[in-house]
């Protein structure tokens, strides 16, 4: 698991208790972020049962910003790599994340709502920052399988998150419709990217 | 005048006694919906048309028999029709997700 996994998976677990802590604090920090994020998972049961949930807006927010991520690591895999599963999958990537995020800003309009920033979606542009920086220093075998396996790590994190966090908590039944609808799309990704990690090994 | 009438009262010129003479084309729909082809396998007959309708919220490529007939890109809720004009067993993928997979066969 690397590190953007593992700090995003940790921060995950630590959402809703970090939405509690904004809530009745104001803002968290990054490192107070990260702080809570090394909490046990039985403390987080705990806190989880008893902290404010994500509103819409929030759960807006942080899946237009994962999708943003996603399409920007496509963009620089395409300018950097020749591997022909990377570009296939990049493409893919650019493709559907789009076309998602087209429906959410179609969504939003709709409703007339203006989505939420917070401390995950935040995080996650941060985290973001960091891996980019790293992609962009790799060239050949070792951009294709770097690639490949942030590509997996961030799939089945993401789809974690919005198949147990943000499905069962949004209130709007068209924005979880769209979740729903978004979760099959990036199960299948993740499908995909399983498949390009084994091709560029 | 009254011919004609009773005629259509007989089900002679209605819809329903059309679509059962044997030799005109058909029309058949498949759904990509949830990355799948629904159903996935059909049989038609020459000259029959099918009828491809994506009801996913991402675009879609349908490449049939590795590329001999190829549609548009499909956006979501787009269609792309096809005359099927040759006999045979064709397979079909979607080249965006090729996990994606369909068949028609004609009869």
């Amino acid at each position: 698991m690397n590190t953007f996994t593992k700090s995003f998976l940790t921060l995950t677990l630590a959402s809703a208790v970090l939405v509690g802590c904004m809530t009745a604090n104001g803002p968290a920090t990054a490192e107070q972020s990260m702080g809570q994020a090394h909490m046990t998972k039985t403390r987080m049961t705990k806190e989880e049962a008893a902290a404010p949930k994500l509103n819409d807006l929030e759960i807006a927010h942080i899946a237009y910003t994962a999708g943003a991520i996603d399409i920007r690591y496509a963009h620089l895999a395409l300018a950097l790599s020749e591997d022909p599963e990377v570009l296939n999958f990049a493409e893919l990537m650019i493709r559907d994340h789009t076309a998602v995020n087209n429906k959410a800003l179609a969504l939003v309009q709709k409703l007339q709502i203006t989505p939420q920033d917070n401390a995950m979606s935040q995080q996650l542009s941060q985290q973001a920052q960091q891996i980019r920086e790293e992609l962009s220093q790799l060239r050949g075998k070792e951009l294709a399988k770097r690639y490949a396996a942030n590509e997996l790590g961030y799939h089945q994190t993401v789809n974690n998150v919005v198949e147990n966090t943000f499905i069962p908590t949004a209130q709007n039944h068209e924005l979880k419709a769209l979740l729903t609808a978004a979760l099959q799309t990036f199960k299948v990704h993740e499908g995909h990217a399983e498949a390009m990690n084994k091709k560029v090994m | 005048m009254r011919f004609i009438v009773g005629l259509i009262a007989l089900g002679i010129f209605s819809g329903e006694a059309v679509a059962q003479t044997a030799s005109l084309p058909q029309r058949h729909v498949v759904h990509i919906e949830a990355f799948a082809f629904q159903p996935p396998q059909i049989i038609v007959s020459p000259g029959d048309t099918i009828v491809w309708v994506n009801q996913d919220i991402v675009p879609h490529f349908i490449s049939i028999a590795e590329g001999q007939w190829q549609s548009p890109i499909i956006e979501e809720g787009q269609s792309w029709e096809m005359v099927v004009d040759q006999t045979g067993s064709h397979a079909y993928i979607c080249v965006f997700h090729p996990k994606m997979m369909g068949a028609f066969a004609t009869n």
